[in-house]
Order: C-alpha cells, then structure tokens, then sequence
C-alpha cells in the first residue's frame, strides 16, 4: 500500500538494502518528503491499466463521495489490495504509476507465501520497495521522481521496521 | 489458545462487494485471523449474533501509527447490514477462536 505519510508497522524479516544512512542524510538536507515526490511521480497510464485488465485484475478508481475513497482516506493510501478480493485494486484518481505497480506486487508477495517468510507486513512493504527499485527498468519506472520516491518511502518503512 | 475479540468503530462499504470493518483487537498482538483458520462470529452488545463464514483480515490495514498492531480491519463478503446500520446504538463486535483443526 503506498501511504502519503506515514505506516507504522510490525517487526522483523526482511531489513532492506545497502545505503540507506546515505540516502537518509541526503533526503533530510534537501527538505524532500514522500508526499512532495508524489505529486512529480508519473500518474497511472490508461493503458497500464487495460493492460492489467487484460491479465484478469479489476482496477477501480475511487470515487468522489464513495465508502471507497473514505476507505483509501482512512488508510492514508494512494491505493491498496484486499485480502478478500483476489487481483482487485482500488486507487484514488490520479494515482501514481508506482502505487499501482506495487499493490500488483503485494497481492505477488501473498500469493508466494512471503509473508510467513518475512514475518510481518511491514517487512513486505520494505521488500516490496527494495523490489521495484531494483527492477524499475523491466516496471517501466523510468521517471527520476518515482524512482526518488520510491528510495525515500523504502526508508521510511525501514526506518518503521527498525522502531519495532 | 485463546479467543479475540475485535471492537467494531467503522464499516465502508466497498465497491468490490466486501465491507470493510476497522476497530481494535484485543488482545492487541492476537495472530493474523483468516476464516479458514478461525471461527468468527459478528456480535451486537444486546445479544444478536451470526457466524461468518467468509472473513479475512486485511493485512495492508494495520496502518495508522499506534504503540501496538491493535488497530486492524476484517473484510467480509456476507450481508451484515443488519448489524452494521444499527452500530451506533446497539455496538457491534467480533469474537473468535481457532478451529480445533485449523
């Protein structure tokens, strides 16, 4: 689930990549916050969408007023998948391209039982993350600001890892 | 091992089918609850109550910063309305327990 600001999560698995007390000093001295970079990351693509769809996931989009928006409201989310709704994901309009990709990858990271392998979800939110960067090419993440989101909301959900 | 009880505060009804209910667990560090592992049962303070059968927990829900993982969210694709519109003057809850072989 990609939050705007902020998840406080479980407790240990996976620990994330090399680099991270780097990247942090420098996202701390340049003032940039995941919910700044957000709003630079490229949006979802229409036809990323039809592409998904195609594959058998249903995409719904939010809408204005509905118990699906208070849900992704309440949730802090850009968007998310549910345990209950097998390839299902909501998003909000104008989601990113990123977010989208991830809740993909999180309904993947169920499916092959990671979960029990790295014991909480907050570590598949770390693992999801470390993922997408190092595969940003074959995602078609080419954007330098979903890549600089992705890093800093990757050390965000270490830096939640790490507190627990 | 021992029963949970999940203290309802919100419902949304999604547009996938499913509702949505937020609260707190307790106690705040019981297991990751799935219908096939648990008996579940949605219950209002004056005695009502119905077993569901098809109930999961959201995991991606346990978000918002707290000092434990007591707040969390369950799904369910059965028809609780009965109990959900009524919450406000008749609370609702769900209790649980693990299926002897489950």
């Amino acid at each position: 689930m990609r939050s705007y600001g902020g998840k406080i999560g479980a407790t240990e698995g996976y620990k994330g990549g090399k680099g991270i007390e780097k990247n942090t000093i420098l996202f701390r001295k340049s003032g940039i916050t995941s919910s700044s970079l957000s709003k630079l990351s490229e949006p979802v693509d229409p036809a990323l969408i039809a592409k998904l769809e195609a594959k058998g996931w249903k995409i719904d989009i939010a809408k204005p007023g509905s118990d699906d928006l208070r849900w992704l409201n309440y949730q802090n989310a850009e968007a998310c998948i549910n345990s209950g709704v097998p390839k299902h994901v909501l998003i909000r309009e104008g989601a990113t391209k990123s977010a989208l990709l991830e809740e993909i990858l999180h309904a993947k990271q169920l499916e092959l039982g990671l979960l029990e392998k790295y014991g909480s979800y907050q570590a598949l939110e770390v693992h999801v993350k470390d993922f997408m960067l190092r595969h940003a090419e074959i995602l078609g993440l080419n954007n330098k600001n979903d890549i600089a989101l992705l890093q800093r909301l990757k050390i965000e959900e270490i830096n939640r890892l790490n507190k627990l | 091992m021992e029963s949970f009880k999940f203290n309802i505060n919100d419902y949304f009804k999604l547009s996938t089918g499913t509702v949505a209910l937020v609260g707190v667990m307790v106690p705040g560090d019981y297991p990751i609850v799935t219908s096939e592992k648990y008996v579940v049962e949605i219950k209002t303070q004056s005695g009502k109550s119905l077993r569901l059968n098809k109930i999961n927990e959201d995991i991606f829900s346990r978000s918002e910063p707290t000092e434990d993982y007591s707040r969390r969210s369950f799904q369910t694709f059965e028809d609780i309305s009965s109990f959900i519109e009524n919450m406000a003057i008749d609370p609702i809850y769900l209790q649980g327990y693990p299926k002897i072989n489950g």
